[in-house]
């Protein structure tokens, strides 16, 4: 009895607290925050925020493609009048799940970018309330949906400044997310039930991949146990992935992330490379009857 | 002591298939599949040609399951349509030790307790059911026409949640297809997303 009078009393305490700007929430796997890129906010101008998710271990949170199950993370924002947010930025999954169930997703910890420009009709020594309600579905053997009401207050002031409490993990949540790149040459073929990707490589490219996963943003268009074969061929390389069975229509255009052990930039470290192409259905020649 | 006795259910193994990739394709013969139930009783696809049969993977312990189970939408849609000569099976391919599995006690309790109105639960254990149809969650339906073949593949609605608010917002793929089978016609929607947990195999 008394224990448990001990852990309502300290569940109380935690609801009471105000952590990081954020309230505690019911589901235990995972601990959600809203964390700010900036200390302050500019008219018009924008800014960074952060959907901070800490996971316990052998759980994990889904990308915006769960796969074969689960739910992706979704974010609704609360803002003042004139605020305008982007959307979520992913940073590249990992392939989670079973030989027979895949997923797509993370673990440990990922941090949500999203952008948010403020209204031109603020002023300074204002403070900006930014709300969020964050839904998710936290998996381990089990799944438990969760969510979390989140706020933050931001000052409005004259001159920009960071808040250093986050730069590492903005940093390192930016070398994640996927760089859309001109000079690497993207093509895809359907044909029966595979896609192929082709991969050039451009001119300044010396290194090497020595593998490179495919993660489609479409859902429902891949059969994701199938495994994908990586080649390296003459101009670059190919990966080929299976497409379900069920897919009723080949869409016109294939996207999503292609993410390899090496740099697709040769400016920075970026390991994912988003790919937004046509695709080119092969039609078999037509045989004499 | 009560002895833990396993139900297997037999399925025709096509050599040099991967298993684990396959997907019962729409418009193609189902698999045909041997299986027991929670009562000891066989069920053959095969025998029942000439009837509309469900398939819904299920795990009561999956809170997109909870979502149909707990607003009574997956138990109305059983009674109404086995109550239309509709063969509905609910299909646990739980492992052992895996959420969602039942024995045959526990099965029956839980169609009980949950109002459930399944022609039969199907326990499949070994997976070999569900890995043949490539069912990869729970909810995951099928259906199958009195020709048996394949005619829906998918998930249950439009409305990829837990939330039960969803379900009035939602189409019910299941209900529709069911209804335009009864008046004759041909499934519309043949495949959608399966949504829910994964199914837990060995």
């Amino acid at each position: 009895m008394r224990i448990i009078f001990f852990l309502l009393l300290s569940a109380h305490g935690l609801i009471g607290m105000n952590l990081l700007g954020s309230d505690i929430q019911p589901s235990e796997p995972v601990k959600a925050h809203l964390v700010s890129e900036v200390e302050s906010i500019q008219p018009g101008a924008s800014f960074h925020v952060g959907l901070l998710l800490e996971m316990e271990k052998g759980w994990h949170t889904y990308w915006l493609n769960p796969g074969d199950s689960g739910l992706p993370t979704t974010v609704a924002w609360d803002l003042p009048p004139g605020f305008v947010p982007g959307g979520i930025q992913w940073p590249y999954p990992n392939r989670l799940g079973t030989d027979t169930i895949v997923n797509f997703g993370y673990e440990q910890e990922v941090l949500l970018i999203t952008e948010i420009k403020a209204s031109q009709m603020i002023k300074p020594d204002e403070t900006i309330r930014i709300s969020a309600r964050v839904d998710w579905l936290v998996c381990k053997d089990e799944c438990l949906p969760g969510h979390a009401d989140l706020v933050m207050d931001l000052p409005v002031k004259n001159a920009a400044s960071a808040d250093s409490r986050w730069a590492i993990k903005f940093a390192e949540a930016r070398k994640k997310l996927p760089i859309s790149l001109m000079d690497w040459g993207i093509q895809v073929f359907t044909d029966g039930d595979q896609a192929t990707i082709r991969i050039t490589s451009p001119f300044w490219f010396e290194s090497d991949f020595t593998h490179i996963s495919f993660f489609p943003e479409q859902m429902g268009l891949f059969n994701y146990a199938k495994p994908q074969i990586f080649r390296k061929v003459e101009e670059g390389y190919s990966i080929q992935v299976g497409l379900s069975k069920l897919v009723r229509e080949i869409p016109t255009e294939i996207q999503g992330v292609l993410v390899s052990d090496k740099s697709w930039s040769h400016v920075s470290e970026k390991r994912a490379l988003r790919i937004v192409v046509p695709c080119v259905q092969i039609k078999k020649e037509d045989k004499k009857t | 002591m009560k002895k833990l006795v396993l139900f297997s259910c037999v399925f025709f193994t096509i050599l040099g298939m991967n298993l684990m990739a396959i997907e019962a394709p729409v418009g193609e013969p189902a698999p045909d599949f041997v299986c027991n139930d929670s009562n000891g009783v066989t069920h053959a696809l095969s025998a029942y040609k000439g009837k509309i049969v469900v398939l819904e993977w299920l795990n009561h312990d999956c809170p997109f399951v909870k979502k149909h189970y707990g607003s009574g939408n997956m138990q109305k849609l059983q009674k109404i349509y086995t109550g239309r000569d509709v063969i509905w099976l609910s299909v646990i391919s739980s492992a052992p030790g895996k959420q969602g599995f039942c024995t045959p006690d526990k099965a029956n309790d839980l169609t009980k307790s949950t109002n459930a109105h399944p022609t039969a639960v199907l326990l499949d254990p070994l997976g070999s059911v569900g890995k043949k149809y490539g069912a990869k969650t729970t909810p995951h339906m099928f259906i199958i026409n009195k020709e048996g073949i394949l005619v829906y593949n998918g998930g249950i609605d439009n409305k990829p949640s837990t939330d039960p608010l969803d379900i009035d917002k939602a189409t019910n793929y299941v209900a529709k297809a069911l209804n335009e089978l009864l008046a004759g016609k041909e499934v519309s929607i043949k495949t959608s997303s399966p949504y829910g947990c994964s199914v837990k195999y060995d």
